[in-house]
């Protein structure tokens, strides 16, 4: 079984985001970078059908610039047992269908039974790159995977579907599979496996020798959303003022 | 291959005759790679499994903290830095004190002890001084946190004055077992741990340590103390009545009690300051946060100036621990690693290279546990009301606080050992403190001190001023009362605290100066160093005075008198130390924690 988990580094929340003057991008910079946290339950998936099988190989992948080491060596110390890096350098991408792109001609020949992602990035949080992959390269795609059953050529999957529905679907393997985040407890690295980490195979490729196409999509400009304070004095008599807080709660605010 | 390997091998106390900062030390900002993804993990840890159970650790939840504990094991945090055979990761002393920083970094320091007494005194004297056939026994299941450890030399009568414990060792008539009797007091662990190190008197007089299990016949665990803090932290009294002990846990030899009673202080006082340095960061960003929340008179109180005091205080003391401690670990790690790892005898000597820097061990430990206790403090004092209520977390760390005072030696104690060991240097001629004294009339007479120019010139020469009076004064003390000082307590205890100073504002400067590059970090941890040195030289200056009257008996010689003037005048800092505070508190502000 040999399982490659996409893994994505992103702004810290704890982070500041500083715009960049030209307001296409945060100021990388002064930014603190950590895994992007969905990707945690993806590794932790990967790792646990390993463990489970026996055997097998779970193989981090990932895209950015020199600084995504750092996250890769984090998910080599948990236990991957080596890595991949599209290296960027300059300007990084954000369309998914270029990131997805570059990753199928890398991948392609690795020939991974699955490849696993976080449900979404927390930076852009487009959540199409682990469906584009898996279509480019002829897989079998599901997203939103609360649980998973692998099999002898296939994996069984339960999918999130909305209003608390679930499905359970079952995919011929090999598959491109979003992990809902909370399906599994991630663990952290271990001193064995952060000291350990550094002895893995990290294999650098300069991802300009993959880029293929031209862009679909670029970023037109970032801002922090403008929040105003807005009051609204409702009257009338009792029943008329329960209605109206009862509209705000289900249609403004939608915690009904 | 760590960085404390590039620096030189220096023995304790030595740093009071050589120059300010011109070697390099090891600090926060030379950590390696691994240290630093070590650091992020446990913080992580923390921040995820001790945060959000403090509450219930506290209500004395056994469960709890033991699964805490083994979970810790499994991550390879309690055999951070024991032997790889027996379950360890073998990693350096730098490694077990960013574990414990990060431990005190989790909102509960009675977790936290009872994570240090496992790894630290209570499996350390193992590690050290145990039999291969004791180690194979005890420290993989201590390692995983199958097992608890505890450690027990205190007794009702015997504190501070730890060698006189009145608990008896007999070897019984067999042979095969030695019968201890007696009562051990305030054991850290007591009701939860299966393994003890014990120290007791053979014969009555030849201090010796043992190791106890449980469910040895004769041996009982008494009831939990009401404690003032730490109440999610298990302290207990044993009891030996003719509890039989088989010979073959007697630890180390008989009579060489003492080397694993204060070997264990040793390591134990270094990664108590750290601890208290992780709690005194989480204290600080409590302050920060409240007072950026917290809105009176129409406004955030962190506008007000006397909260920016108070903030860049605090930063500037847990810099200051912070900057000594790792600097004291760097010297500990660099003495170890010259240290021949094949050598059957290598824990052992590592135990006497740690020996070595036992001043700043006590140091660190006084430093550490008082600037944690000025943090709390002064945090609470920013929450007003709020403070002294439980819904803040500050009520709390201040009653867990006030241990760290009183344990791992008080620091009384410790500050007895600081001057007791600089008097024995130097007796020993391990330091040659009258060679340096005769350079002082040349230091005097040259016009700008002889140190090449950089960024903190004038506080590096006040520095160097300081530690030619620092001497005079110790080397004063020595004339007057030789062996005797050490009855001297108060002298003692200020010659101390000058000789910290003088120690942790080197650590500063040399830190800051490491630290340089263009950001604002180091653009503030240079106004740190500038605050700190001049803060504390004030304080030095005053000691001085305090320790000189009392060695003159109020008549200080003419001649003496002019040089410590001079001295005096040369260590005056023109800093504008308010000014320096408010940017600090500011940045401290826009930072929204403690970014060093």
């Amino acid at each position: 079984m040999k399982i490659a988990v996409l893994v994505k580094q992103v702004p810290g929340s704890e982070s500041v985001l500083p715009i960049l003057n030209d307001e296409t991008w945060v100021d990388e910079s002064l930014v603190s970078f950590i895994m992007n946290p969905p990707d945690n339950f993806a590794i932790e998936e990967a790792l646990l059908i390993k463990e489970k099988a026996g055997e097998g190989e779970v193989v981090i992948v990932s895209m950015g610039p020199d600084r995504v080491k750092k996250t890769i060596k984090e998910g080599l110390a948990k236990g991957a047992d080596r890595a991949i890096h599209l290296e960027e350098d300059g300007q990084i991408e954000t369309d998914p269908l270029s990131i997805s792109k570059s990753f199928s001609t890398v991948l392609k020949e690795e020939n991974f039974d699955l490849i696993f992602t976080g449900l979404q990035s927390d930076d852009t949080g487009m959540g199409q790159t682990g469906v584009l992959l898996g279509e480019m390269l002829g897989y079998s795609t599901a997203t939103l995977a609360m649980e998973t059953d692998v099999q002898s050529d296939s994996i069984r999957v339960k999918r999130e579907l909305e209003s608390g529905w679930f499905q359970w679907v079952k995919l011929p393997m090999p598959a491109s599979i979003s992990i809902q985040s909370g399906l599994n407890t991630p663990r952290y690295p271990s001193l064995k496996g952060i000291m350990g980490a550094k002895r893995k195979e990290i294999k650098s490729i300069p991802v300009s020798e993959h880029r293929v196409g031209s862009k679909m999509q670029t970023i037109e400009k970032v801002f922090i959303p403008q929040t105003s304070k807005q009051t609204e004095m409702i009257e009338g008599d009792a029943d008329s003022v329960a209605t109206r807080i009862v509209e705000i709660l289900k249609t403004d605010l939608k915690v009904l | 291959m760590t960085d404390t390997q590039k620096l030189k091998t220096i023995s304790g106390g030595q740093w009071l005759i050589s120059p300010v900062a011109n070697t390099k030390v090891f600090c926060r900002e030379t950590f390696s790679e691994d240290h630093q993804d070590i650091d992020a993990m446990i913080q992580e840890f923390v921040k995820d499994r001790i945060l959000p159970n403090v509450e219930a650790i506290d209500k004395l939840d056994k469960d709890l903290s033991l699964k805490l504990l083994r979970e810790t094991g499994e991550l390879g945090l309690i055999g951070v830095d024991t032997p790889e055979e027996y379950g360890g990761n073998d990693l350096d002393k730098i490694t077990s004190c960013i574990v414990s920083e990060g431990m005190g970094r989790g909102g509960s320091p009675s977790f936290s002890c009872t994570f240090s007494v496992q790894t630290g005194i209570g499996s350390m004297g193992i590690v050290f001084f145990g039999t291969p056939k004791q180690k194979e026994k005890y420290l993989p299941k201590l390692m995983t946190g199958e097992w608890v450890a505890a450690y027990a030399l205190t007794e009702p009568t015997a504190g501070s004055d730890a060698l006189s414990g009145k608990t008896t060792a007999i070897l019984s008539e067999d042979g095969k077992h030695y019968i201890l009797n007696g009562d051990k007091q305030f054991i850290s662990n007591g009701s939860w741990a299966d393994v003890f190190t014990v120290l007791a008197q053979v014969d009555g007089d030849k201090f010796s340590g043992f190791i106890v299990d449980r469910n040895t016949e004769g041996f009982e665990v008494g009831a939990e103390e009401k404690k003032m803090g730490m109440k999610g932290s298990s302290t207990t009294p044993l009891k030996f009545t003719n509890a039989k002990v088989p010979v073959g846990n007697l630890l180390y030899k008989v009579g060489k009690g003492a080397a694993i009673a204060f070997n264990a202080l040793n390591v134990g006082r270094y990664k108590l300051a750290a601890a208290c340095i992780g709690g005194s960061k989480v204290g600080l960003e409590h302050a920060v946060k409240y007072a950026l929340e917290r809105r009176q008179f129409g406004q955030p109180i962190a506008h007000f100036d006397s909260i920016k005091g108070k903030i860049a205080d605090m930063a500037v003391r847990v810099y200051a621990a912070d900057s000594m401690l790792y600097r004291t670990v760097g010297l500990i790690q660099n003495a170890i690693d010259n240290l021949d790892k094949s050598d059957p005898e290598y824990y052992k000597k590592m135990a006497e290279a740690t020996e070595q820097f036992a001043i700043e061990a006590s140091m660190a430990k006084v430093f550490g546990s008082e600037t944690s206790n000025m943090v709390v403090d002064e945090a609470l004092q920013i929450h007003g009301g709020y403070g002294f209520t439980e819904e803040y977390p500050l009520a709390r760390a201040y009653r867990d606080d006030r241990i760290n005072r009183i344990w791992e030696g008080t620091n009384e104690i410790n500050r007895m050992i600081v001057t007791g060991y600089m008097m024995k240097k130097v007796l020993m001629e391990e330091i040659s403190l009258r060679d340096y004294l005769k350079g002082v009339d040349d230091f005097l007479a040259t016009e700008t001190p002889d140190i090449e120019a950089d960024l903190f010139l004038s506080e590096k020469s006040a520095v160097e001023s300081a530690k030619r009076l620092a001497s005079m004064v110790f080397h004063e003390a020595l004339c007057e009362y030789g062996q005797d000082l050490k009855h001297e307590q108060q002298l003692s205890e200020a010659l101390a605290d000058i000789f910290t100073y003088i120690y942790t504002a080197g650590s500063v400067i040399s830190r800051a100066r490491q630290s340089q590059s263009s950001n604002g970090i180091s653009n503030m941890s240079s106004v740190i160093a500038r605050i700190f040195t001049a803060e504390s030289l004030l304080e030095v200056k005053s000691l001085s005075n305090i320790c000189l009257n009392k060695i003159f008996m109020e008549t200080i010689p003419e001649d003496f008198k002019d040089k410590v003037v001079q001295l005096e005048s040369r260590m005056t800092l023109n800093t504008d130390t308010i000014s320096l505070k408010q940017s600090l508190a500011d940045f401290m502000f826009s930072k929204n924690n403690y970014p060093f």
